[in-house]
């Protein structure tokens, strides 16, 4: 490689790293106990347990839940009906002041799917894994925050694009895993950024980019509404909300039978973020790793219970909650999760030796940049 | 593995470990997608290869004997 070229991937590899280190170290460590974060919240909060039920039992009609639900809110709405993938006994229950509120000042409810009982409410925002959550995800400061973050995240992936090409220049001296312990403090903490840099590099890139993806999410809702949505509503464009609701039941039943294949994961409600202000949308789904995160949503016209329209959700939505479980590690097990945790604390590993080698660097600056190795150029001896 | 005259390593060289742990951890990563059970023990087994490997080479540093100072380097 050219020694300009070199230089000009050395620069881009120190600004865009330097820019959001400091960023990404408060991401890998918020993130370390969010891996967590189904474990702790069940160490930490006490929750009412489902009844133990035989295999097969039927669920609950959800009609004698919703009226339980809104008798403890009165003249308040529901916004989601949830089947959670992490508590296959329960369904949630998503409670507002308007059918349009924002979703994030929803009251949860939980009920038992089996004998429809209520269970609890818990208080989901003043736990400690939620707070960490929101500093995870926008820094406390909205879609601002959020989208910052992304940037960030991009910073992120462009650092570590630039540290795979200067890679090979680097080490065409050494072997590779080479840790020159008995050497300076510098060369040795050089190699432990390639060698823990170069085995993370795949799962960094990943676990970053997905994050970038999810930082989109409320982005890509609001086109999916515009583009997919829109059009499967057309027809409804100018009706008026329905003054009386068909039975939910009788929905999520109708859209079992739409897509026999699938089961409901949500019911979102009319007006609701996730549907039109005549339907109920059941987002079906499927029941592998894979297919559980693609979606199918059902329009049923909430004043008579009828099939509106149902399709598979655009690539770009399909895009976003495909990269979801990458990002969380959640999707195979505790072992992955253990996996997950100690990637990223190799993550931190390489952050922190980079920034340092950074800071050792700058403070010599008035001597001559350690120069990797060139084929036919001098050679400099101030790293190994 | 056999030793190159030092400066000379090909590219192919250099990113053959990096390369094969980059296509096991992109495997690890979709092996749990794809299915449970064995896929997931899969996905586990691919995905610690990378750790694994970090870890035996920080071993071998170690053991190859702690920092010893030496005249005049910098630190």
């Amino acid at each position: 490689m050219h020694v300009k070229t070199i230089r000009r991937w050395s620069w881009i590899h120190k600004w865009t790293s330097l820019i959001c280190t400091a960023f990404l170290l408060m991401l890998c460590v918020t993130g370390l106990p969010l891996i967590f974060k189904d474990e702790l919240d069940d160490l930490l909060y006490a929750q009412a347990e489902p009844a133990q039920v035989s295999p097969g039992t039927p669920p609950a009609n959800l009609d004698t839940i919703v009226a339980d639900a809104l008798a403890r809110y009165p003249g308040e709405f529901i916004q989601f009906i949830v089947w959670p993938l992490d508590e296959p006994d329960i369904v949630r229950l998503a409670i507002a002041k308007a059918p349009d509120a924002n979703p994030e000042n929803n009251k949860v409810l939980r009920f038992d799917l089996h004998t429809g009982k209520f269970l609890d409410e818990p208080d989901y925002d003043s736990r400690v894994t939620h707070v960490l959550l929101e500093l995870h995800t926008d820094l406390f400061a909205g879609l601002p925050g959020k989208l910052f973050l992304g940037l960030m995240g991009l910073l992120f992936v462009v650092a570590i694009v630039s540290g795979v090409i200067l890679y090979g220049p680097w080490m065409r001296k050494l072997d590779f895993g080479t840790v020159r312990w008995d050497r300076t403090r510098l060369a040795r903490w050089l190699d432990l950024h390639n060698l823990l840099g170069a085995v993370t590099i795949l799962w960094a890139f990943t676990v970053g980019f997905t994050g970038v993806i999810n930082t989109w999410a409320d982005l890509v809702l609001k086109i999916w509404q515009i583009d997919q949505l829109a059009d499967m509503t057309a027809a409804y464009k100018n009706a008026t909300p329905p003054a009386t609701m068909a039975s939910v039941q009788v929905a999520v039943d109708t859209s079992r039978k739409a897509s026999p294949e699938m089961v409901p994961l949500f019911v979102a409600y009319p007006a609701s973020p996730f549907s039109s202000k005549s339907h109920y949308a059941v987002f079906m789904r499927g029941e592998t790793p894979l297919t559980s995160r693609l979606l199918k949503p059902v329009l049923i016209d909430a004043s008579n219970g009828t099939l509106t329209d149902s399709r598979h959700l655009p690539w770009y939505v399909t895009a976003l909650l495909v990269s979801q479980p990458l990002h969380f590690g959640d999707y195979g097990g505790m072992p992955l999760k253990i996996i997950w945790a100690l990637l990223d604390v190799l993550t931190i590993v390489v952050l922190v030796t980079g920034l340092y080698l950074w800071v050792k660097r700058a403070r010599r600056s008035t001597a001559p940049a350690p120069a990797p190795y060139v084929p036919g150029a001098k050679q400099s001896s101030t790293v190994s | 593995m056999k030793r190159l005259p030092v400066g000379t390593r090909p590219l192919r060289v250099i990113f053959a470990v990096p390369a094969a742990l980059g296509v096991l951890t992109a495997a690890g990563l979709m092996s749990a997608l794809l299915g449970d059970d064995l896929w997931d023990a899969l996905s586990w087994l691919m995905l610690a290869a990378p750790i694994a490997v970090a870890v035996w080479y920080l071993c071998a540093a170690f053991k190859k004997g702690p920092r010893t100072t030496r005249p005049g380097e910098l630190s």
